[in-house]
């Protein structure tokens, strides 16, 4: 394949896997200091910070590739130009980090394992990419999720099996996470190119081996995958008011001069 | 179940088993893994660990933990809960005191001295 | 041996440098002035994490967003530390952690000025992590050699980590100093607010603590069970010392013409802060207390049911 069409198919997928980790990371980040309890506080926030490092490094090879510079395309860019999952975007809950917090534990549990299980497979895929870098880099991405994974499922195994208020939380959290899953494994028409130009090697195999995952791995803990579905397609550009907000929050400082040194 | 002073049997003690003993040898050190031993309870793995692991040692405090009531991370480095997890976190750049090393030369040009936590206190 | 004649050896063994461990017997008056110290320490760790995390996704770049998480980060877990050190001095008065964040809702429970205060700009930010961390970094360097071995252990681990945090701080400060005009003002500015906090920090000299005869008497009985070492004052001039040259050699001015160094003994003369207005702030009367509070207050009751199950697990197993 030539230079003219893998350069934007690779430039589309590192701008999906950059923006969804670092939506990813700013939501994490928001439980700073507010998680319900102390000990997961600390732990929550080396998640938070391996996602931002992770959309930093993808960022990093989208400004080696000549697509502008990391900190410009993390912070200038607007929404229709982000490929992040809408899921990934919500808020952990009514109120913001700043102002009545009514965050969500159950929430953010239940989105960041259906992000998990897909980033896994995602990343499985993409260390045969045919862009080294980006196979190297996604090897050694996925050793690091692999803790996350198993942080996070340690939790909703407590949570789903602990009956009462706690699971009846998880059920809601589940129902309101898959109502905006619909384009997290979407791979936004873009699969047949990443396939042909070995990009991304099984692309157009993620949808159906996410949702197969996610149904046996939750039936296991006496869960259902409630409707997967989606309002806008981020994979797309379309997104919901929430990101124009996380933008603005991003690049609060950065935007005042863009060509300062921080 | 017979009684122990009849039949001469003894009735298994439900504290027998694996102690790991561990020590601070410092008066404000970490206290740290010595040996384990095997005891009926945990006072008798306490006077046990003294006379067989610590007695040519000052010491200043002394643990013995079943080791039942350990929850151990494999230590095969293919497991992904493996204890080692620093080997596998990808380079930070941003939390080490050597990420900031290039301060030093940056005070220096100001005729003022770099700090860290030793000059400090 | 009567409770007088065991405090006089107690006393006697910390002065010969003896420490004392969790369950070792101790004066109940020691007891009390540790659990009010670190209890202190812990809860500003915790309500510290506040106005720095403000700044967290606001950060310039991804950079130093991960910097400034990974900072706030380590204060959460200072403050993990410190609580575990304190429900272990609680536990004999059956109270815990739930304890210290009921009395932190109720007023009851103070923690640090700094931490009332807004953080209004992202120059702010950095002179939490350069100027108020140094400030912090000089107690807590003074309480490692202090008598309570927990504590100090907790703080060994800490002030390792604090050593990142001063250059965090000095890093973002020093881009802003050789940075543009509008950079260097953003500074100026930050510090022109903060300066009369930075000068409460250390708390009241003795003579002067508010409240007349008697005061300053948690200062005294922490000196006498050698918990501490040093007077408030002897750390603000140390910290006056340290930290006066260095912000001067970035072209920064300080916001108090009476600022001065006796060359002869090195002691610094300065405009004492407002000890009443002092005492206000960490009455909870400071300008951002009750947002604080009540951020803290919300996402821990939002967090109940998380609680009752990691407990409920416990009981379980």
């Amino acid at each position: 394949m030539d230079e003219k069409r893998w350069r934007p198919a690779l430039g589309e997928l590192l701008a999906q896997l950059a923006d969804d980790d670092l939506v990813t990371a700013f939501r994490a980040s928001e439980w700073l200091g507010l998680a319900p309890h102390l000990e997961e506080d600390v732990a929550w926030s080396s998640i938070a910070q391996d996602e931002m490092g992770h959309a930093a490094m993808y960022f990093s090879l989208l400004e080696q590739l000549g697509f502008g510079s990391a900190d410009d395309l993390a912070h200038l860019r607007g929404p229709a130009d982000r490929r992040n999952s809408v899921l990934l975007e919500r808020p952990n809950g009514p109120g913001t980090y700043l102002d009545q917090p009514r965050f969500d534990w159950a929430y953010a549990l239940a989105r960041q394992y259906l992000y998990d299980t897909l980033e896994a497979l995602r990343l499985d895929g993409l260390v045969e990419s045919s862009y080294q870098p980006l196979a190297e880099l996604a090897a050694k991405i996925r050793r690091e999720e692999r803790y996350h994974a198993l942080h996070h499922a340690t939790w909703l195994e407590e949570v789903a099996q602990a009956g009462g208020e706690a699971s009846e939380r998880l059920r809601h959290a589940f129902v309101r996470a898959a109502a905006d899953a619909g384009d997290l494994a979407y791979t936004s028409g873009w699969a047949r190119e990443w396939e042909e130009s070995g990009l991304w090697p099984d692309a157009s195999e993620l949808p159906a081996a996410w949702a197969h995952q996610v149904e046996r791995e939750l039936s296991h803990w006496g869960l259902v995958l409630p409707p997967v579905a989606s309002v806008h397609n981020g994979r797309a550009g379309e997104h919901s008011p929430d990101l124009a907000s996380v933008i603005a929050q991003l690049s609060d400082v950065y935007r005042t001069d863009p060509v300062a040194s921080w | 179940m017979t009684n122990p002073g009849q039949s001469g049997e003894t009735v298994p003690h439900q504290d027998f088993g694996v102690y790991e003993v561990f020590a601070q040898t410092q008066p404000l050190g970490a206290m740290e893994w010595q040996a384990s031993l095997m005891a009926g309870s945990p006072q008798m793995a306490l006077s046990l660990a003294q006379q067989n692991f610590l007695r040519r040692r000052q010491i200043y405090g002394l643990w013995v933990v079943p080791r039942d009531a350990i929850a151990k991370a494999p230590t095969d480095p293919t497991d992904p809960s493996h204890a080692a997890d620093a080997l596998f976190r990808l380079p930070k750049g941003y939390r080490e005191l050597s990420d900031y090393h290039y301060l030093v030369s940056k005070w220096r040009q100001y005729q003022q001295q770099a700090m860290t936590p030793d000059t400090m206190a | 041996m009567d409770v007088a004649d065991r405090t006089q050896e107690f006393l006697a063994r910390l002065d010969s440098g003896h420490k004392i461990e969790a369950e070792d017997w101790m004066p109940d008056a020691y007891r009390a002035e540790l659990i009010r110290l670190i209890r202190l320490h812990g809860i500003s760790e915790i309500m510290g994490t506040l106005p720095e995390k403000e700044w967290v996704p606001r950060a310039p770049t991804l950079y130093r967003k991960l910097a400034l998480m990974a900072k706030v980060q380590d204060e959460a877990g200072h403050g993990q530390i410190l609580i575990r050190v304190a429900e272990d001095l609680m536990a004999p008065l059956h109270q815990n952690r739930e304890d210290i964040m009921a009395d932190l809702f109720a007023g009851r429970q103070k923690f640090h000025n700094v931490f009332h205060m807004p953080v209004p700009t992202w120059a702010d930010a950095g002179l939490i992590g350069w100027l108020v961390d140094g400030a912090a970094i000089i107690t807590q360097g003074m309480l490692l050699s202090g008598s309570y071995a927990p504590y100090t252990r907790a703080l060994r681990r800490i002030v390792e980590e604090e050593g990142f945090h001063i250059q965090h701080g000095e890093s973002i400060c020093m881009a802003l100093a050789e940075g543009t005009p509008r950079q260097r003002a953003m500074f100026q500015d930050a510090l022109t607010r903060w300066w009369p906090s930075l000068m409460m920090f250390f708390g009241p000299p003795e003579r002067s603590a508010p409240g007349g005869a008697g005061a300053g008497s948690h200062q005294r009985a922490n000196l006498r069970f050698r918990i501490r070492s040093k007077t408030n004052e002897e750390l603000r001039q140390r910290y006056l010392t340290k930290y006066v040259p260095r912000i001067r050699a970035l072209g920064f001015s300080i916001p108090d013409a009476t600022l001065a160094q006796d060359p002869d003994t090195g002691a610094w003369t300065y405009q004492p802060p407002d000890w009443d207005l002092w005492r206000r702030i960490i009455g909870n009367g400071g300008p951002r207390s009750a947002d604080r509070l009540e951020l803290r207050r919300m996402s821990y009751v939002e967090g109940q049911w998380v609680r009752d199950l990691l407990s409920s697990t416990r009981k379980a197993v």
